[in-house]
């Protein structure tokens, strides 16, 4: 109910040398992206108690079918290397690493782009990359201490999760979790990239989701594929963002030998970003030449 | 009156499609997107029960399985091709404001709303839930008789209606909240449940599932129909008339919600 | 006779603040505290068949408001709202037919198909017959200069030739009252001169009556005689344009060039102090006066008469001026 009188339109000259200044502190710019990322977050209050209550859901829905799936065989089998209990671990676990990792970078590009606001990012002195990502590591700051915490908390109430394989192994699976967003995060910002050339890609971002579902082996581990299907597997990035965490902290990987698949995340997570790197400067040469 | 509307509609549709093909290298993208989208979730089912080493869920074979997630591939595809805007209406219509518009012309806001938008890519998840329905059939020894088809058709089409309803319902409540995403996501992935046999559930999210948010009766009952459990027929039979009862809550609902948008103008 | 009449139509709204800084988003998160807010306080207007009328006031003035109760969008708290006979809301469906809205802001086309078929889907929802279509479409696009843009996706289009369009879509099935919203908000001149002769010209030749907000007092003074100035909810206005610049208080201002030097004092002499007169130069005055105090033909006749005058212009208020007198005054 304000703006009665009219010329308070603040002059946007009078903002630019505040936008330098600040942009000159480097650093102090992609925190006030992080923060900034965080209060949006904030302001939706309903998306945080859905999204709570929607992992909820995909928890118990693969509680119960593993149930099903053991039920058929003799208490304390193993299927593929995994019992019961270590299964429903698994599924839970992974969910939980899964309110941490996941990221809507690409839909972030993509409304920058299909917007226009775009263009406000190339006439500043940052890093759009970057900034993205740092965006995104800020949603994943907010999802840790709101979502992941009391997500976790209800789902170790409701169903049987066992303990990690110990204090280094849970240690080496955060920060293989924090890797695995990196990789997803760098993904993402490829598919987002897309947006410059086409006019729609919530298509892309669908079928994208449900395949890193499966190839990640979030929904299932690895193992249970067919010998035919490792290869694919192996090739693509995806098994580090959630089936790699995994495995240090059911102990499947020990300590020890946890250096490798580091090391292999690092790689991956560094190749991602070159890949996704040269795409931006493609498209932006791309939108130079064919305009907005 | 109903003729005159089917044409209108049928107008909406022929426009969107005209704008939606003049980009064919992004509606191909698209359709084969979908397609592997919902390729994915079959692939869960196939790598899950190999036949091997896991062959059933609880007494439900591999192959009574598939066709219970063929059906709801099916049902989600139908449903998805006019459900777009729904999971939007929050933000687009209330929040955007542009709902005001919708008011302004002489038609139903409920039809306008559904058809502004098609998904027309979801005709590759048709086509996945059709192959896998057909190859599970198959597998089963489904004659396929003019009958089972008819039920095919009736079967799937209540489902998608079923989910409709629900999700008009939820896209209702965004009249009275005014945030932008609303209760749709949960309600969605509940739809996870409904693609399995409702048996190996816990009872509290059966009678959820049968009563209250009716997914069951969406492709689970359906499905039954053909996997020859005498037990679960009656509630197959039970099935259209759901889907009636279901578009009738939820119209109330939205026809309540506009009232109420109308009374405080978000 | 009149097609719009408004009986205390009132609208309360309840609102809500959203707090500021991450603590307090943390505290939305739980709860809010909402307020009652009258946007629309008891209006009360009739407008006659064929009128023109600008409907103004300041931002959150409950401008929209009113204009979404007259359409039918939004249920009146209380009082009534009749236009055509119709109750807007309960009668929409029916009532709808014979309106045509635009929002300034916002287009009612779609966006990613050609302009004619948007045209073409909106003569099917309005039950506009072919060749009545046809005629109407060539009439609107030959006044509006649209043939280049009907092929056109309406993404495509430019502000005003978007705006343009949106006129052109309101008036094909030939609405007997036109709502137009900030019709010419954000266009540049010529656009906003094409669309004003455009709306002279539909009031005149198809007697459309026509309810006109806007920001742009300038349309107000070329198109509408009557004007309803609206604050606070509250009608403060609701009159001729002309009668509004006879109010008291409303400043003539005069401004006189001399062939010699004339000196401070003695103009103030001249009027016995009642006009300030100030010194532009030696050779140059100017003031503001009270018309109904002192007549302005007396003030130049005694110039004329004592000086030696060579040039003079006496400029009629500005339409700013008195709307923002009115609206300081109607908010005391």
């Amino acid at each position: 109910m304000s703006g009665r009188t009219p010329g308070e339109a603040i002059f946007p000259a009078a903002l630019l040398p505040r936008i330098y200044a600040g942009a000159r502190q480097g650093i102090a710019v992609y925190s006030a992206f992080l923060r900034n990322s965080f209060l949006v977050m904030l302001a939706y209050r309903l998306r945080y108690y859905t999204g709570i209550c929607s992992y909820l859901l995909f928890v118990a829905a693969h509680y119960f079918i593993w149930q099903a799936v053991f039920a058929g065989h003799p208490a304390g089998a193993r299927i593929h290397g995994f019992t019961l209990a270590e299964m429903t671990t698994y599924v839970s676990v992974g969910w939980i690493a899964r309110s941490l990792y996941f990221s809507n970078i690409d839909y972030d590009v993509d409304e920058l782009v299909r917007s226009g606001q775009i263009s406000t990012f190339l006439i500043r002195p940052i890093q759009f990359h970057a900034v993205m990502i740092v965006q995104g590591a800020g949603e994943a700051l907010f999802r840790l201490l709101f979502f992941t915490v009391p997500i976790g908390a209800v789902i170790l109430l409701l169903f049987p999760v066992s303990a990690p394989a110990g204090t280094a192994a849970f240690c080496l699976f955060c920060l293989s979790t924090a890797l695995g967003f990196l990789i997803l995060a760098e993904v993402s910002f490829l598919v987002g990239t897309l947006s410059f050339r086409l006019k729609s890609i919530q298509g892309i971002i669908r079928s994208k989701y449900f395949l890193i579902q499966v190839l990640s082996g979030l929904l299932l581990p690895p193992p249970f594929f067919p010998a035919w299907f490792q290869p694919v597997i192996d090739a693509l990035p995806f098994k580090h963002v959630a089936y790699v965490p995994l495995q240090l902290y059911l102990g499947q990987i020990s300590t020890a030998q946890a250096w490798e698949p580091l090391c292999s995340q690092v790689l991956w997570a560094a190749a991602c970003a070159v890949l996704a790197e040269y795409a931006l400067r493609r498209s932006f040469a791309h939108l130079a030449v064919q305009g907005g | 009156m109903i003729y005159r509307s089917v044409a209108l509609y049928a107008a909406y549709f022929a426009q969107f499609l005209k704008a939606r093909l003049a980009y064919r290298a992004d509606f191909a993208a698209s359709l084969l997107s979908n397609l592997v989208g919902g390729a994915a979730g079959v692939l869960f089912v196939f790598f899950l029960m190999d036949g091997k080493t896991i062959t059933n869920l609880r007494g439900w074979s591999r192959e009574e399985i598939l066709l219970i997630y063929g059906f709801s591939t099916i049902a989600m595809a139908l449903f998805s091709f006019v459900s777009f805007n729904l999971f939007r209406f929050g933000d687009r219509y209330i929040v955007q404001g542009n709902f005001d518009r919708v008011l302004l012309r002489p038609l139903n806001s409920l039809c306008q709303v559904l058809f502004e938008t098609f998904n027309i890519e979801s005709l590759g998840t048709l086509a996945v839930g059709l192959a896998v329905v057909s190859y599970a059939g198959r597998r089963l020894g489904i004659a396929f008789t003019a009958m089972d088809y008819l039920w095919l058709l009736l079967g799937s089409l209540s489902g998608a209606l079923i989910l409709l309803a629900v999700f008009i319902f939820v896209a209702s409540l965004s009249f009275h909240f005014e945030d932008r995403l609303g209760v749709s996501a949960p309600v969605y992935n509940l739809i996870n449940f409904s693609r399995y046999p409702l048996p190996i559930f816990h009872p509290v999210i059966q009678f959820i599932l049968q009563w209250i948010i009716p997914f069951a009766f969406s492709a689970f009952y359906p499905a039954a129909y053909f996997l020859k459990r005498p037990e679960l027929l009656p509630y197959c039979y039970a099935v259209p008339a759901v889907a009636v009862v279901s578009l009738a809550i939820a119209g109330t609902a939205w026809s309540f919600g506009v009232r109420r948008y109308c009374s405080t103008g978000s | 006779m009149s097609v719009i009449e408004a009986a205390n139509l009132t609208k309360t709204y309840r609102t809500f603040q959203r707090r500021s800084g991450v603590w307090g988003a943390v505290k939305d998160l739980f709860y809010r505290e909402y307020e009652p807010l009258t946007a629309v306080d008891a209006i009360s207007f009739a407008i006659n068949d064929g009128e023109l009328v600008g409907y103004i006031g300041p931002n959150g003035a409950g401008k929209s408001t009113s204009i979404k109760m007259l359409t039918g969008i939004l249920r009146p708290s209380g009082g009534t709202a009749r236009v055509l006979g119709y109750d807007p809301y309960s009668e929409r469906k029916t009532y709808t037919h014979h309106i045509g809205v635009v929002f300034g802001q916002r287009t009612q086309l779609w966006w990613d198909i050609a302009v004619q078929e948007s045209f073409r889907l909106l003569a099917k929802i309005y039950r506009v017959p072919e060749p009545l279509f046809k005629e109407r479409l060539g009439q609107l696009s030959s006044i509006l200069g649209l043939e280049r843009l009907l092929a056109t996706p309406v993404r495509k289009l430019s502000l005003g030739e978007r705006m343009r369009c949106d006129l052109a879509a309101s008036l094909l099935h030939r609405p007997r009252v036109l709502f137009l919203d900030e019709p010419t908000i954000g266009l540049d001149t010529l656009g906003k001169d094409a669309i004003r002769a455009f709306l002279k010209q539909v009031n005149e030749n198809f007697g459309t009556t026509i309810i006109l907000t806007t920001h742009d007092l300038r349309e107000i003074e070329e198109l509408c005689r009557r004007i309803i100035v609206i604050d606070h909810g509250r009608i403060i206005y609701d009159g001729a344009l002309s009668a509004l610049k006879a109010m008291p208080g409303i400043k003539r201002s005069l401004t006189v060039d001399f062939s010699a030097t004339v000196s401070p004092g003695e103009l103030i002499r001249l009027f016995d102090g009642k006009i300030p007169f100030e010194q532009q130069g030696e050779r140059r005055a100017s003031c503001e006066f009270d018309p109904q105090a002192i007549i302005p033909a007396e003030v130049v006749r005694t110039l004329m008469n004592a000086l030696p005058v060579a040039d003079l212009t006496l400029a009629e208020p500005s339409i700013e001026q008195v709307i923002m007198k009115i609206y300081r005054d109607g908010a005391q």
